[in-house]
């Protein structure tokens, strides 16, 4: 029981990061601010939740509700910071990126 | 070298990649991004370096990085809204 949860922990420890990693691929390599937003609100979220319920199957039960909280957290704030990030790039007009077959 | 160290590489480099956009980014909420990564990923940084050392204090830590990165989110959104100047 022990030894499958150790390895679930593991496995999702290493999701989480693999998750991050692609986040950080997408903020370094995606054309436009709206995408970079993107990139980030998806797969930082998804990532950081992954490595906070590793490290829960790691602590034990004592330490389980901050978990949760913590996970709660990051569902709560990243997405909506995002949002906000992109809603202020739509009201104040920033440049956007088009696909070529689109441009004028 | 353990398995959290070698977990630890890849965050590192995802850390230097919200640097240099947050260095380069042509808008400022291109910078804003970049800083939620290095947020972000320092706190995965911080539950990594508690599981090495086997400690839980640093679940703390975590609730307090990403309350502290999204309040200032929150607070460059609300003043770049009531700014009136159009970036671009």
């Amino acid at each position: 029981m022990t030894a499958i949860s150790g390895l679930l922990a593991d496995v999702l420890l290493g999701l989480g990061v693999l998750l991050m990693g692609i986040a950080a691929i997408g903020v370094v390599r995606l054309p436009d601010m709206l995408c970079r937003a993107h990139a980030v609100g998806k797969a930082l979220t998804l990532g950081i939740s992954l490595m906070l319920l590793g490290a829960m199957l790691r602590y034990g039960p004592a330490q389980q509700p901050k978990f949760l909280l913590a996970i709660l957290f990051q569902f709560l704030t990243i997405p909506v910071a995002g949002h906000l990030v992109s809603l202020v790039a739509y009201r104040k007009r920033f440049p956007r990126w088009r696909p070529p077959s689109r441009q004028r | 070298m353990s398995f959290y160290h070698l977990l630890a590489f890849p965050l590192l480099a995802a850390i230097g990649c919200g640097l240099w956009r947050a260095l380069r980014g042509p808008t400022i909420l291109d910078r804003m991004l970049g800083l939620d990564l290095i947020v972000v990923c320092s706190v995965g940084v911080a539950l990594l370096l508690g599981l090495e050392w086997g400690t839980a204090v640093l679940v703390d830590w975590v609730l307090a990085i990403t309350l502290l990165g999204f309040l200032s989110t929150v607070a460059l959104t609300i003043y770049l809204m009531k700014s009136e100047d159009r970036q671009g």
